[in-house]
């Protein structure tokens, strides 16, 4: 595909463009990934059973299905063509089966262009089209050249008479750089941020080590056993394992972070906003401005003390993550606090100055009564058998008490929510504070709910919907809970799309 | 704040029946399933106690269906207003749905074997929100699930997201 602006055209006169030759080798990795992930209860029992394993006959009946499926996956690719035709992205793959898939061209609601580490040898990307509709991208075409997924892209663009060749001859905006993080930006960015998964891998590589140089340590240990085994020396021991384990923590998720944001770059582009960045792959997305749905400014404690925060943006595009910065179509890992207002209002214009002075409503205070009383079951249940198993050292356990208490108070006290003309804004957390921004004019639904523990207390929580993400409310009353589902939806006029005489809806009993 | 919700409109008296039979099915099924598990615990020699647990499951779902159909029932309502759809309903869990009008993107109206057996249907709304529906209502007569569906889908859509 060229990156001359697309003419309209019928759809017998737009060729079908194919995929790269070498599409199929680039795609020979990450299919050979997920379909090992799928085999992965196979081999699971083998490797817990040891020598006895699966037997030969069933190993060729999965090797057999693993293969045939990757053939499957590859043929696909191969066969997968596409064109730009009629305001759609047309998508066709398979000969005997033959599958065309349409995306209208308004309908996108994101783009990402993927490099791959095989990809990148082989000049090629992968290029991700994202509407509403699902929990993957409607659109995957794997293979392209970089020339080719711009122009795409540019193609999706022009259609909606957004791109630059929206209008032939027309100046084109210059690209404003809104973002970028350095290198120690992104190792603090990595220090900040231990996840489950970085606390895995840490405990995995010393449990390794620890297994490599067992011969070599416990030799060593028998000959100083008078030095190892002296007073005060398994304190030492635990101080230098726990910061050992730190420092691990540390490099494995700054070496993460760096890997994912390497030379991140976020420009605007007049109606788009573009981010690109990562090491080995390197993903570029490309968000509409028209459909952010969410913006949310993630300040942990920690990041706040060194005077920075992250910025995730959410597009009606639904991704998977379990984190939920995995799930935000657009993430900005390093923003400076002082900066912080101005790119914020980059996103959501209607954002006043100082978002952190709006007037926010506390959460109700029955909800801190409520979260006293699941601090103190939580610590009793947790306290009470460890100090009937481990007797006097267990009694420590209970110190988690007034920890708790303080933790409930924090959590409390940091809440806040308020709702201007156009936008809701919800404060959540102290220790991992999150400010989410909706525009009142993109809520899908709003729902009041209300427990059984919650009805004892009379508070209810209010869930707000928008296309692809939700935020819940701090606690209110629930009459207030009730009223909120009528006041947050922004009103707009209804008309009826056809002026036909409407059956009443109560007619029939 | 604002004006308090309207007057919801309830459930027709088949729906009742239609959430005791749910009731009544599903205590059978899990009646079933705790005698299975109680015949094979006794098949492995642990005498005749464990017949406690289907009667015991029996005993606690009976009170169940005796007193949970007609709560559900009385908690059920819907209202559609000029600008939403608002739908109430839960018995331990209450929920408060507003759905804006224009936001919906398609209803489905669902029958199965008992509810077209009395002349019920389930609605469904959809909108952009996420993967599965956005509202329910069962137990509605097949005029009112057809005729609500029909105001709700003709309503007009909002640009797309």
């Amino acid at each position: 595909m060229s990156s001359e602006p697309v003419a309209m055209a019928t759809p017998e006169e737009v060729p079908w463009r194919r995929l790269n030759a070498k599409a199929p080798l680039a795609a020979l990795v990450p299919l050979s990934g997920m379909i090992a992930r799928v085999f992965l209860g196979a081999l699971l029992p083998t490797y817990f059973a040891g020598e006895h394993g699966l037997p030969w006959g069933a190993w060729i009946i999965v090797g057999g299905m693993a293969l045939s499926l990757l053939a499957a996956g590859l043929y696909e690719v191969a066969t997968t063509s596409y064109r730009v035709v009629d305001a759609q992205l047309e998508i066709r793959s398979g000969v005997f089966t033959r599958t065309s898939r349409f995306i209208e061209a308004a309908r996108v609601q994101n783009t990402e262009v993927l490099q791959p580490f095989v990809s990148k040898l082989l000049g090629l990307v992968e290029v991700k089209v994202e509407t509403a509709s699902g929990g993957k991208a409607d659109g995957h075409l794997r293979g392209l050249t970089p020339e080719d997924a711009q122009a795409l892209i540019q193609a999706l663009q022009a259609l909606r008479g957004e791109g630059p060749a929206a209008l032939p001859g027309a100046v084109v905006p210059e690209e404003r750089v809104l973002s970028e993080a350095s290198l120690g930006g992104l190792l603090l960015y990595g220090a900040t941020a231990l996840g489950v998964g970085v606390i895995a891998v840490v405990m995995g590589a010393m449990h390794e080590i620890i297994e490599t140089f067992h011969k070599l340590l416990l030799p060593w240990m028998e000959a100083h056993w008078d030095a190892v085994a002296a007073p005060g020396m398994g304190w030492l021991a635990a101080t230098v394992a726990a910061l050992a384990g730190l420092f691990g923590l540390w490099l494995v998720s700054g070496a993460r972070a760096v890997l994912q944001f390497h030379g991140f770059r976020l420009v605007d582009t007049g109606t788009h906003l573009r981010s690109a960045g990562g090491l080995i792959t390197r993903r570029q997305v490309t968000v509409r401005r028209a459909r952010i749905q969410q913006v949310v400014l993630d300040e942990p404690l920690l990041r706040r003390t060194l005077g920075f925060g992250s910025v995730e943006v959410e597009t009606a595009g639904v991704r998977t993550g379990k984190e939920a910065s995995d799930r935000a179509e657009l993430l900005v890992p390093v923003v400076p606090t002082a900066r912080m207002p101005e790119l914020l209002r980059e996103f959501v214009p209607e954002l006043p100055d100082a978002h952190s002075t709006l007037p926010f409503q506390r959460a109700h205070p029955k909800a801190l009564l409520r979260a006293r009383i699941r601090a103190v079951g939580l610590s009793v249940l947790m306290a009470a058998p460890t100090t009937w198993f481990l007797g006097a050292w267990g009694a420590v356990a209970w110190l988690l008490l007034p920890a708790q208490l303080l933790g409930a108070w924090f959590d409390w006290r940091f809440q806040g929510w308020t709702v201007t003309d156009t936008l809701v804004v919800v404060r959540q957390g102290f220790w991992r504070r999150r400010t989410t921004v909706v525009q009142r004019s993109r809520i899908q639904s709003v729902r009041a709910r209300q427990g059984p523990l919650e009805r004892g207390y009379g508070i209810g929580h209010v869930r707000i919907d928008v296309a692809g993400s939700h935020v819940l409310l701090p606690s209110v009353g629930w009459e207030e809970a009730q009223s909120l589902i009528d006041v947050l939806p922004a009103r707009r006029p209804t008309r009826r799309a056809v002026p036909a005489p409407q059956p009443d809806a109560r007619l029939p009993a | 704040m604002t004006a308090p919700l309207p007057t919801l409109e309830r459930l027709p008296r088949g729906a009742l029946t239609l959430f005791r039979i749910r009731a009544i099915l599903r205590m059978g099924i899990y009646g079933g399933l705790a005698f299975v598990v109680a015949l094979g615990l006794s098949l492995a020699g642990n005498e005749r106690w464990p017949y406690l647990l289907p009667c015991a499951v029996v005993l606690v779902l009976s009170v169940l269906t005796a007193w949970y159909p007609q709560r559900a029932h009385e908690r059920w309502g819907w209202a559609l207003r000029e600008h939403d759809l608002i739908i109430s309903h839960g018995v331990l869990l209450r929920e408060v749905v507003s759905i804006p009008a224009g936001r919906i993107q398609h209803v489905d109206v669902h029958q199965g074997p008992i509810e077209r057996s009395l002349g019920l249907a389930r609605l469904q709304i959809y909108t952009a929100a996420g993967s599965g529906a956005d509202g329910e209502i069962p137990g509605l007569t097949r005029e009112t699930a057809d005729a609500l569906r029909e105001r709700l889908v003709r309503r007009e859509i909002d640009d797309v997201v």
